[in-house]
């Protein structure tokens, strides 16, 4: 599934990513696709461009880093507002999941 | 504080680290997939394949951190500083015709803006009439006494009115520490600042007292002449100061940048004192100058009506019999009293500069349109790889405000030597000089003129289609263009006062360089 169809998504995506572990954005995507087991894959054309946004609007903190490696890569960290918008998000998320549930299922 | 150029720099900084933050992403896929087993040069073709179009995501980030016009503009911009670096001579001379142009047009704007546009220095200052007789002794409307205090007592259409004495009787002698100065004192009605709007700076207004026949004398000093004469020190109101041997009072001081409302000099105020008790014959004799206020819901025609039968009946007592067909009443603004015959001249005036900026405007046109034909290939290649029409007329409108805005900037420099020189030139034949300065409003009239010729002159080679056989080089004339250079400069010679003289030397001046440079 292409994670830029549903809006607000992605943001979540990769809010979720970065909950316990700062990362860069190829970390981000490898994170997403092995973690959803193949169904997730994020495009590299909006997560880059999302990664900006976000950080203009204050939710991730991103910084040049080294990788175990030894490759110069910027990393992405939560900040306190980013915390703040992935629980409302997750709970948005599981209503509207919950709703589409059931919609599916009535029949 | 950030320069304009720090702030480049770190433009330039950031948008290189997009770069590289893609790079290091592309790399990291690549090794991970060489690491999963796949050859080098496989790895890095699906890593630039599973990338996508890297430039458009480049641009997608740098939206999201510039706004999107701006950074248009920029880069715009710099590209047409590049380009007229190519062609320095051509952007010179049209740099120097804009700046003669605008600063002809700032410089002259300069001049008659406090004269036809900017507010009088009163408080509802369009309610403010000069009233009186008009007859052939005089240019201005004029009033006399015994006149003024039946008007005054009689009248309906104002809310208050005031007089002063004419000036050229008004100078006197003040005794400033045992040496005499020559100054001009004037005798005003006690409420003449009132009905102006205008209080003291220090101390206090003339009080009806003060204005009675015989009352004990004051005075009221300008602001300057307290600066100069005493050294600006509050405690000289009170004092008594030697004026035509008569020991007088100072009341207080008149506010800095106090203006006389028919705009002579006034170095000390002291009251009239009209005296009513006076036989009628006397009081007809003294001659005054006349101001209102209009009440707030009457206009000028209206008053007029109204002192109409007044007018009559005091004209009939006061006014000589064989002048009495000759004299008229006249009620008019006091913006037109203060500029009266010079009013037709400031329009003329701008009318020529702004014919002037237009020629400007056709001259810098031509001189692009050439510019424009030798560059009809390279447009061609732009509309070919994609440039979006509008983008291209963006793109040359953004040649022509470079051009404009430095023309402007120069022009600025032109206008403000023009207006030093102007006001030595015409000290006294100027009116308000003192009030003409490089202020704000004329930047930005300046500014204005730029870009308002820019957009003009930009036009024409905007509006030029690029075609694909342009690609082949092919030089055809558009007759658009010709149509274009063609209203320009029939829009200039239209103007009124372009027989002028001095603007046929301007223009020929200015089409002089393009004529040297060949065109």
């Amino acid at each position: 599934m292409r994670t830029d169809r549903l809006q607000g998504a992605l943001e979540m995506l990769i809010l979720k990513s970065l909950e316990h572990k700062d990362n860069h954005g190829f970390g981000i995507t490898l994170h997403v696709q092995t973690v959803s087991e193949g169904l997730l894959r994020v495009e590299e054309g909006s997560l880059y461009p999302a990664l900006h946004r976000m950080e203009k609007e204050k939710l991730i903190a991103g910084d040049w880093r080294t990788t175990e490696n030894g490759r110069r890569a910027r990393f992405y960290a939560l900040t306190a507002s980013g915390r703040k918008r992935l629980a409302e998000s997750e709970n948005n998320w599981t209503s509207v999941a919950k709703g589409v549930r059931k919609l599916l299922r009535f029949a | 504080m950030k320069t304009p150029w720090a702030w480049l720099r770190q433009r330039r900084g950031r948008a290189s680290q997009w770069q590289d933050e893609l790079d290091s992403h592309l790399a990291m896929r690549q090794e991970w997939l060489h690491a999963g087993g796949l050859p080098a040069d496989e790895a890095r073709r699906a890593a630039r394949k599973q990338f996508g179009n890297g430039l458009r995501t480049l641009e997608d980030v740098r939206a999201v951190h510039v706004t999107r016009w701006l950074d248009d503009f920029l880069q715009d911009a710099r590209l047409a500083v590049r380009g007229f670096r190519k062609s320095p001579t051509l952007a010179v001379v049209a740099i120097v015709t804009i700046a003669v142009g605008v600063g002809a047009a700032a410089a002259i704007f300069g001049v008659v803006d406090p004269l036809l546009f900017r507010h009088l220095p009163y408080p509802n200052d369009r309610q403010l009439v000069s009233i009186g007789y008009f007859g052939p002794v005089d240019n201005n409307e004029f009033n006399v006494v015994a006149s003024y205090l039946d008007w005054r007592r009689q009248q309906t259409a104002f809310q208050s009115m005031t007089s002063m004495r004419p000036a050229p009787a008004s100078n006197c002698d003040l005794m400033a520490e045992e040496t005499p100065l020559r100054v001009n004192c004037v005798s005003v009605e006690a409420n003449f600042l009132r009905m102006l709007g205008v209080r003291p700076a220090i101390g206090r207004d003339f009080t009806a007292e003060d204005d009675q026949p015989h009352a004990p004398p004051v005075a009221l000093l300008s602001f300057p002449l307290w600066r100069s004469n005493y050294g600006g020190d509050a405690r000289i109101v009170g004092q008594k100061v030697t004026v035509d041997d008569e020991r007088v009072t100072v009341a207080g001081v008149l506010p800095e940048g106090f203006e006389m409302p028919q705009l002579g000099a006034a170095d000390i105020l002291m009251p009239e004192q009209l005296d009513p008790t006076r036989p009628r014959e006397a009081n007809s004799s003294g001659f005054l100058r006349t101001f209102a206020r209009l009440r707030p819901d009457v206009s000028i025609e209206q008053a007029r009506t109204q002192m109409l039968p007044l007018f009559q009946q005091t004209t009939q007592l006061d006014v000589p019999k064989e002048l009495r067909s000759e004299v008229r009443l006249v009620i008019r603004s006091l913006r037109d009293r203060q500029i009266h015959d010079v009013k037709l001249a400031s329009w003329m005036l701008l009318g020529a500069v702004l014919a002037l900026l237009l020629l400007v405007c056709a001259n810098v046109a031509n001189l692009l349109l050439a510019r424009a034909a030798a560059r009809r290939r390279e447009l061609a290649v732009r509309a070919a790889i994609g440039a979006g029409r509008a983008r291209l007329v963006r793109q040359l409108l953004t040649e022509s405000m470079v051009l404009a805005l430095a023309g402007g900037l120069l022009g600025c420099g032109v206008a403000w030597a023009m207006l030093r020189t102007l006001i030595v030139l015409a000290p006294e034949g100027l009116l308000r000089a003192g009030r003409t300065a490089l202020d704000g409003r004329v930047l930005l009239f300046a500014l204005a003129a730029s870009l308002a010729a820019a957009l003009l002159f930009g036009m024409a080679p905007a509006l030029e289609r690029p075609r694909a056989e342009s690609l082949a080089g092919s030089r055809v004339a558009g007759a658009a263009r010709t149509l274009f250079r063609r209203c320009l400069v029939a829009a200039g010679g239209y103007f009124p006062g372009v027989a002028d003289r001095r603007v046929a030397l301007c223009t020929q001046l200015l089409e002089a360089p393009e004529r040297t440079a060949g065109l």
